[in-house]
Protein backbone atom coordinates (compact mmCIF):
# COMPACT_ATOMS: atom_id res chain seq x y z
CA UNK A 1 0.00 0.00 0.00
CA UNK A 2 1.30 3.43 -0.93
CA UNK A 3 1.94 6.10 1.56
CA UNK A 4 -1.10 8.21 1.48
CA UNK A 5 -0.99 12.03 0.13
CA UNK A 6 -1.28 14.91 3.15
CA UNK A 7 -2.90 18.12 2.90
CA UNK A 8 -4.09 20.65 5.18
CA UNK A 9 -7.00 23.41 4.56
CA UNK A 10 -6.29 26.54 3.37
CA UNK A 11 -8.46 29.96 3.08
CA UNK A 12 -10.40 30.61 -0.66
CA UNK A 13 -9.82 33.15 -2.81
CA UNK A 14 -6.43 34.14 -4.95
CA UNK A 15 -4.88 35.74 -1.64
CA UNK A 16 -4.78 32.72 0.11
CA UNK A 17 -3.57 30.74 -3.09
CA UNK A 18 -0.76 33.62 -3.08
CA UNK A 19 0.02 33.05 0.52
CA UNK A 20 0.20 29.34 -0.21
CA UNK A 21 2.87 29.23 -2.87
CA UNK A 22 5.09 31.98 -1.11
CA UNK A 23 5.00 29.66 1.80
CA UNK A 24 6.68 27.05 -0.35
CA UNK A 25 3.59 25.02 -0.98
CA UNK A 26 1.04 24.30 -3.92
CA UNK A 27 -2.90 25.41 -3.31
CA UNK A 28 -5.43 22.62 -4.69
CA UNK A 29 -9.20 21.85 -4.28
CA UNK A 30 -10.94 18.64 -3.89
CA UNK A 31 -14.46 18.43 -5.47
CA UNK A 32 -17.02 15.72 -6.25
CA UNK A 33 -20.57 14.39 -6.03
CA UNK A 34 -20.75 13.23 -2.28
CA UNK A 35 -18.53 16.14 -0.88
CA UNK A 36 -18.45 20.12 -1.16
CA UNK A 37 -15.79 21.75 -2.63
CA UNK A 38 -12.50 21.76 -0.19
CA UNK A 39 -9.61 24.59 -0.60
CA UNK A 40 -6.50 22.39 0.52
CA UNK A 41 -2.47 23.02 -0.08
CA UNK A 42 0.04 20.34 -0.33
CA UNK A 43 3.58 20.02 0.54
CA UNK A 44 6.20 19.41 -2.00
CA UNK A 45 6.58 15.82 -1.01
CA UNK A 46 2.57 15.47 -1.60
CA UNK A 47 3.25 17.11 -4.92
CA UNK A 48 5.31 14.32 -5.71
CA UNK A 49 3.85 11.90 -4.82
CA UNK A 50 0.81 13.43 -7.32
CA UNK A 51 2.71 13.89 -9.94
CA UNK A 52 5.04 10.93 -10.02
CA UNK A 53 2.00 8.73 -11.15
CA UNK A 54 -0.37 8.97 -14.72
CA UNK A 55 -3.43 10.97 -13.89
CA UNK A 56 -5.26 7.43 -13.73
CA UNK A 57 -3.81 6.43 -10.83
CA UNK A 58 -6.29 6.28 -7.22
CA UNK A 59 -4.51 8.14 -4.63
CA UNK A 60 -5.66 8.03 -0.92
CA UNK A 61 -5.76 11.46 0.26
CA UNK A 62 -5.47 12.36 4.20
CA UNK A 63 -6.60 16.04 5.00
CA UNK A 64 -6.50 17.15 8.67
CA UNK A 65 -8.69 19.87 10.31
CA UNK A 66 -11.23 18.96 10.15
CA UNK A 67 -10.31 15.53 9.12
CA UNK A 68 -11.16 13.97 5.45
CA UNK A 69 -9.92 10.88 4.23
CA UNK A 70 -11.32 9.74 0.65
CA UNK A 71 -9.70 8.09 -2.76
CA UNK A 72 -8.87 10.87 -5.45
CA UNK A 73 -7.85 11.19 -8.97
CA UNK A 74 -5.83 14.39 -10.50
CA UNK A 75 -8.09 16.19 -12.58
CA UNK A 76 -6.18 18.48 -13.67
CA UNK A 77 -2.66 20.67 -13.31
CA UNK A 78 -2.54 23.90 -14.16
CA UNK A 79 1.85 24.85 -15.22
CA UNK A 80 3.29 28.55 -14.77
CA UNK A 81 4.20 28.87 -18.51
CA UNK A 82 7.30 30.31 -18.20
CA UNK A 83 9.18 28.30 -14.90
CA UNK A 84 7.15 24.93 -15.06
CA UNK A 85 6.04 25.15 -11.71
CA UNK A 86 3.22 23.60 -10.43
CA UNK A 87 0.76 26.30 -9.91
CA UNK A 88 -2.41 24.86 -8.66
CA UNK A 89 -4.26 21.27 -8.43
CA UNK A 90 -7.58 19.62 -9.09
CA UNK A 91 -8.37 16.31 -7.25
CA UNK A 92 -11.37 14.74 -7.93
CA UNK A 93 -12.92 12.40 -4.83
CA UNK A 94 -14.02 9.30 -6.60
CA UNK A 95 -15.97 6.24 -5.35
CA UNK A 96 -14.67 3.02 -5.84
CA UNK A 97 -17.53 1.54 -6.64
CA UNK A 98 -18.45 3.85 -9.26
CA UNK A 99 -17.61 4.21 -12.71
CA UNK A 100 -14.86 6.85 -13.73
CA UNK A 101 -13.98 8.45 -16.89
CA UNK A 102 -9.92 9.12 -17.05
CA UNK A 103 -7.36 9.18 -19.68
CA UNK A 104 -4.60 6.26 -20.16
CA UNK A 105 -1.19 6.75 -21.50
CA UNK A 106 -0.31 4.67 -24.68
CA UNK A 107 3.26 3.52 -24.67
CA UNK A 108 4.99 2.62 -27.66
CA UNK A 109 7.65 -0.04 -28.06
CA UNK A 110 9.78 -0.64 -30.81
CA UNK A 111 9.99 2.36 -32.01
CA UNK A 112 14.27 2.37 -32.44
CA UNK A 113 13.82 -0.77 -34.80
CA UNK A 114 11.09 1.30 -36.81
CA UNK A 115 13.84 4.20 -36.96
CA UNK A 116 16.99 2.01 -37.91
CA UNK A 117 14.40 0.54 -41.03
CA UNK A 118 14.47 4.28 -41.72
CA UNK A 119 10.56 5.47 -41.27
CA UNK A 120 9.64 7.71 -39.00
CA UNK A 121 6.51 7.65 -36.54
CA UNK A 122 4.34 10.52 -36.11
CA UNK A 123 2.24 9.94 -32.69
CA UNK A 124 -1.35 11.79 -33.49
CA UNK A 125 -2.52 10.42 -30.10
CA UNK A 126 -0.40 10.38 -26.66
CA UNK A 127 -3.81 8.80 -24.32
CA UNK A 128 -7.21 7.74 -24.79
CA UNK A 129 -9.78 7.99 -22.73
CA UNK A 130 -11.78 4.96 -20.86
CA UNK A 131 -14.26 4.23 -18.63
CA UNK A 132 -14.89 1.97 -15.76
CA UNK A 133 -14.18 1.04 -12.04
CA UNK A 134 -11.57 2.82 -10.32
CA UNK A 135 -9.76 -0.65 -9.50
CA UNK A 136 -9.92 -1.89 -12.88
CA UNK A 137 -8.03 1.36 -14.24
CA UNK A 138 -5.10 0.02 -17.08
CA UNK A 139 -1.58 1.42 -15.60
CA UNK A 140 -0.25 2.65 -19.52
CA UNK A 141 -1.47 0.84 -22.86
CA UNK A 142 1.07 -0.89 -25.20
CA UNK A 143 1.69 -0.76 -28.50
CA UNK A 144 4.32 -2.38 -31.22
CA UNK A 145 5.03 -0.37 -34.00
CA UNK A 146 8.21 -2.49 -34.87
CA UNK A 147 6.61 -3.90 -37.88
CA UNK A 148 4.87 -0.86 -39.21
CA UNK A 149 5.07 -0.40 -42.72
CA UNK A 150 4.89 3.39 -43.94
CA UNK A 151 1.51 4.33 -44.33
CA UNK A 152 0.09 1.91 -41.71
CA UNK A 153 -1.12 3.06 -38.24
CA UNK A 154 -3.01 1.73 -35.29
CA UNK A 155 -6.07 3.25 -33.88
CA UNK A 156 -7.07 3.11 -30.92
CA UNK A 157 -9.30 0.11 -31.59
CA UNK A 158 -6.51 -2.20 -32.16
CA UNK A 159 -5.47 -1.55 -28.04
CA UNK A 160 -5.76 -4.56 -26.02
CA UNK A 161 -8.97 -3.03 -24.08
CA UNK A 162 -9.43 -5.79 -20.99
CA UNK A 163 -13.21 -6.76 -20.83
CA UNK A 164 -13.95 -4.31 -17.29
CA UNK A 165 -12.76 -1.93 -19.39
CA UNK A 166 -15.00 0.34 -21.98
CA UNK A 167 -13.10 2.65 -25.01
CA UNK A 168 -14.44 6.06 -24.94
CA UNK A 169 -12.40 7.34 -26.92
CA UNK A 170 -13.17 6.67 -30.82
CA UNK A 171 -11.59 3.63 -31.82
CA UNK A 172 -10.96 4.42 -35.50
CA UNK A 173 -9.10 7.56 -33.88
CA UNK A 174 -5.15 7.22 -34.95
CA UNK A 175 -2.76 6.89 -32.33
CA UNK A 176 0.58 6.66 -34.16
CA UNK A 177 1.44 6.54 -38.17
CA UNK A 178 4.70 5.51 -39.69
CA UNK A 179 5.50 7.52 -42.54
CA UNK A 180 8.33 7.03 -44.84
CA UNK A 181 11.36 9.49 -44.93
CA UNK A 182 11.11 12.57 -47.56
CA UNK A 183 12.35 11.64 -50.97
CA UNK A 184 15.27 13.09 -52.55
CA UNK A 185 12.78 14.94 -55.12
CA UNK A 186 11.14 16.27 -52.23
CA UNK A 187 14.29 17.87 -50.89
CA UNK A 188 14.96 19.00 -54.08
CA UNK A 189 11.55 20.56 -54.29
CA UNK A 190 11.97 22.24 -50.46
CA UNK A 191 15.47 23.30 -51.46
CA UNK A 192 14.24 25.23 -54.50
CA UNK A 193 11.43 26.66 -52.91
CA UNK A 194 13.67 27.87 -49.94
CA UNK A 195 15.78 29.44 -52.99
CA UNK A 196 12.88 31.18 -54.69
CA UNK A 197 11.91 32.52 -51.44
CA UNK A 198 15.62 33.99 -50.98
CA UNK A 199 15.49 35.53 -54.17
CA UNK A 200 11.97 37.25 -53.13
CA UNK A 201 14.18 39.25 -50.49
CA UNK A 202 15.24 43.04 -50.93
CA UNK A 203 19.38 43.00 -50.57
CA UNK A 204 19.40 44.31 -46.99
CA UNK A 205 17.41 41.13 -46.08
CA UNK A 206 20.41 38.49 -47.67
CA UNK B 1 5.49 33.48 -46.64
CA UNK B 2 2.87 32.90 -44.20
CA UNK B 3 -0.25 35.53 -44.69
CA UNK B 4 -3.34 35.71 -44.59
CA UNK B 5 -5.54 34.02 -47.90
CA UNK B 6 -7.90 36.75 -47.18
CA UNK B 7 -8.98 39.70 -44.19
CA UNK B 8 -11.91 41.60 -43.70
CA UNK B 9 -10.06 44.94 -42.95
CA UNK B 10 -6.75 46.14 -44.85
CA UNK B 11 -5.63 47.77 -41.85
CA UNK B 12 -5.40 47.14 -37.69
CA UNK B 13 -4.32 49.44 -34.97
CA UNK B 14 -1.21 47.86 -33.00
CA UNK B 15 -2.66 47.12 -29.79
CA UNK B 16 -0.59 46.37 -26.78
CA UNK B 17 1.44 43.18 -25.58
CA UNK B 18 0.55 42.79 -22.13
CA UNK B 19 1.46 39.92 -19.70
CA UNK B 20 2.16 36.18 -21.01
CA UNK B 21 0.34 33.86 -23.39
CA UNK B 22 -2.53 31.94 -21.80
CA UNK B 23 -2.94 29.84 -25.09
CA UNK B 24 -0.38 27.97 -27.18
CA UNK B 25 2.01 27.84 -24.51
CA UNK B 26 2.63 24.01 -24.16
CA UNK B 27 4.61 21.79 -26.19
CA UNK B 28 1.17 19.71 -27.98
CA UNK B 29 1.99 18.35 -31.33
CA UNK B 30 5.99 17.59 -31.39
CA UNK B 31 7.98 16.22 -29.00
CA UNK B 32 10.47 19.43 -28.25
CA UNK B 33 9.14 23.25 -29.38
CA UNK B 34 10.91 26.38 -29.19
CA UNK B 35 9.14 29.36 -26.22
CA UNK B 36 9.41 32.93 -26.50
CA UNK B 37 10.40 34.36 -23.91
CA UNK B 38 10.19 38.19 -24.47
CA UNK B 39 6.97 39.90 -26.00
CA UNK B 40 6.91 40.77 -29.86
CA UNK B 41 6.01 41.37 -33.46
CA UNK B 42 7.74 38.21 -35.28
CA UNK B 43 7.44 39.09 -39.13
CA UNK B 44 6.48 36.82 -41.82
CA UNK B 45 10.12 36.77 -43.26
CA UNK B 46 11.40 35.86 -39.45
CA UNK B 47 9.09 32.97 -39.14
CA UNK B 48 10.30 31.77 -42.80
CA UNK B 49 13.59 32.50 -42.11
CA UNK B 50 13.68 30.33 -38.87
CA UNK B 51 11.95 27.64 -40.47
CA UNK B 52 14.63 27.64 -43.16
CA UNK B 53 17.18 26.73 -40.55
CA UNK B 54 14.92 24.41 -39.24
CA UNK B 55 14.61 22.39 -41.77
CA UNK B 56 17.77 22.77 -42.99
CA UNK B 57 19.58 21.26 -39.80
CA UNK B 58 16.92 18.13 -39.70
CA UNK B 59 17.39 17.56 -43.30
CA UNK B 60 15.00 14.73 -43.82
CA UNK B 61 14.52 13.07 -40.98
CA UNK B 62 11.43 14.72 -38.41
CA UNK B 63 8.44 16.78 -38.45
CA UNK B 64 7.97 20.18 -37.97
CA UNK B 65 5.19 22.30 -36.84
CA UNK B 66 4.63 26.31 -37.07
CA UNK B 67 2.76 27.72 -34.11
CA UNK B 68 2.09 31.23 -34.57
CA UNK B 69 0.74 32.64 -37.60
CA UNK B 70 1.22 36.49 -38.86
CA UNK B 71 -2.19 37.29 -38.94
CA UNK B 72 -1.85 41.51 -38.07
CA UNK B 73 -0.82 43.62 -40.88
CA UNK B 74 1.36 46.58 -40.27
CA UNK B 75 1.71 49.92 -42.38
CA UNK B 76 4.14 52.12 -43.11
CA UNK B 77 4.44 55.45 -44.50
CA UNK B 78 6.75 55.80 -47.52
CA UNK B 79 10.18 57.76 -47.23
CA UNK B 80 10.16 61.11 -46.71
CA UNK B 81 6.70 61.88 -46.29
CA UNK B 82 5.44 64.74 -44.41
CA UNK B 83 2.82 63.43 -41.38
CA UNK B 84 -0.60 63.41 -41.80
CA UNK B 85 -2.61 62.39 -44.85
CA UNK B 86 -3.77 58.99 -43.08
CA UNK B 87 -2.37 55.71 -42.06
CA UNK B 88 0.27 54.47 -44.42
CA UNK B 89 -0.07 51.03 -46.57
CA UNK B 90 0.32 48.01 -45.27
CA UNK B 91 3.73 46.64 -45.97
CA UNK B 92 4.32 43.29 -44.16
CA UNK B 93 2.68 40.69 -41.81
CA UNK B 94 3.39 39.88 -38.12
CA UNK B 95 2.72 37.17 -35.72
CA UNK B 96 1.71 39.02 -32.25
CA UNK B 97 3.62 36.78 -29.66
CA UNK B 98 3.81 36.79 -25.93
CA UNK B 99 5.98 35.86 -23.51
CA UNK B 100 5.13 31.61 -23.01
CA UNK B 101 4.25 30.71 -26.75
CA UNK B 102 5.84 28.16 -28.13
CA UNK B 103 6.65 29.34 -31.81
CA UNK B 104 7.89 26.29 -33.09
CA UNK B 105 7.70 22.31 -32.30
CA UNK B 106 9.64 19.36 -33.67
CA UNK B 107 8.99 15.58 -33.68
CA UNK B 108 10.87 12.88 -35.59
CA UNK B 109 14.82 13.30 -34.47
CA UNK B 110 17.05 13.20 -31.21
CA UNK B 111 16.80 15.80 -28.73
CA UNK B 112 20.38 16.98 -29.25
CA UNK B 113 19.71 17.53 -33.01
CA UNK B 114 16.30 19.04 -31.54
CA UNK B 115 18.14 21.14 -29.17
CA UNK B 116 20.45 22.48 -32.38
CA UNK B 117 17.64 22.85 -34.87
CA UNK B 118 16.02 25.07 -32.16
CA UNK B 119 18.59 27.27 -31.56
CA UNK B 120 19.46 27.90 -35.10
CA UNK B 121 15.44 28.63 -35.59
CA UNK B 122 15.84 30.91 -32.09
CA UNK B 123 18.78 32.94 -33.91
CA UNK B 124 16.86 33.99 -36.96
CA UNK B 125 14.08 35.55 -34.61
CA UNK B 126 14.09 39.17 -32.23
CA UNK B 127 13.60 37.47 -29.18
CA UNK B 128 15.30 35.29 -26.62
CA UNK B 129 13.87 31.69 -26.82
CA UNK B 130 14.07 28.71 -24.75
CA UNK B 131 13.92 25.35 -25.74
CA UNK B 132 11.22 23.06 -24.04
CA UNK B 133 10.34 19.24 -24.08
CA UNK B 134 7.02 17.76 -24.27
CA UNK B 135 5.63 17.22 -20.61
CA UNK B 136 4.78 14.00 -20.51
CA UNK B 137 1.70 12.24 -19.57
CA UNK B 138 3.04 8.78 -18.20
CA UNK B 139 4.23 8.37 -14.50
CA UNK B 140 8.51 8.45 -15.06
CA UNK B 141 8.48 11.51 -17.18
CA UNK B 142 6.97 13.35 -14.84
CA UNK B 143 9.66 13.18 -13.05
CA UNK B 144 11.08 16.33 -14.48
CA UNK B 145 8.16 18.29 -13.73
CA UNK B 146 8.41 17.44 -10.14
CA UNK B 147 12.21 18.38 -9.70
CA UNK B 148 11.71 21.93 -11.64
CA UNK B 149 8.67 22.15 -9.45
CA UNK B 150 11.12 21.81 -6.16
CA UNK B 151 10.75 25.53 -4.37
CA UNK B 152 7.92 26.74 -6.27
CA UNK B 153 7.50 29.06 -3.04
CA UNK B 154 10.40 31.06 -4.79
Amino acid sequence: MEAAVRATRRGTGKAAAKACRRAGLVPAVVYGKSIEPMAISLDQEGVKELLRHSRAHVHNLVVEEPPFEGSVMVQDVRYDPMTGKVLHIDLHKISMTDKVKTEVAVEVKGEESLEKRGFLLQRQAREVTVECLPNDIPAVFEIDVANLQPGESITAGDLAIPKSVRLVTSPAEVLVVALAPKSVEQEAEEAGEEASADEGKPESDR
Amino acid sequence: MLMPKRFKWRKQHRGKMHGEAKRGNEVFYGEYGLQALDPAWITDRQIEAARVALTRYIRRGGKVWIRIFPDKPVTKKPAETRMGGGKGNPEYWVAVVKPGRILFEIAGVPEADAREALRLAGTKLPIRTKFQARREVTGETLEKAVNENEGAGD
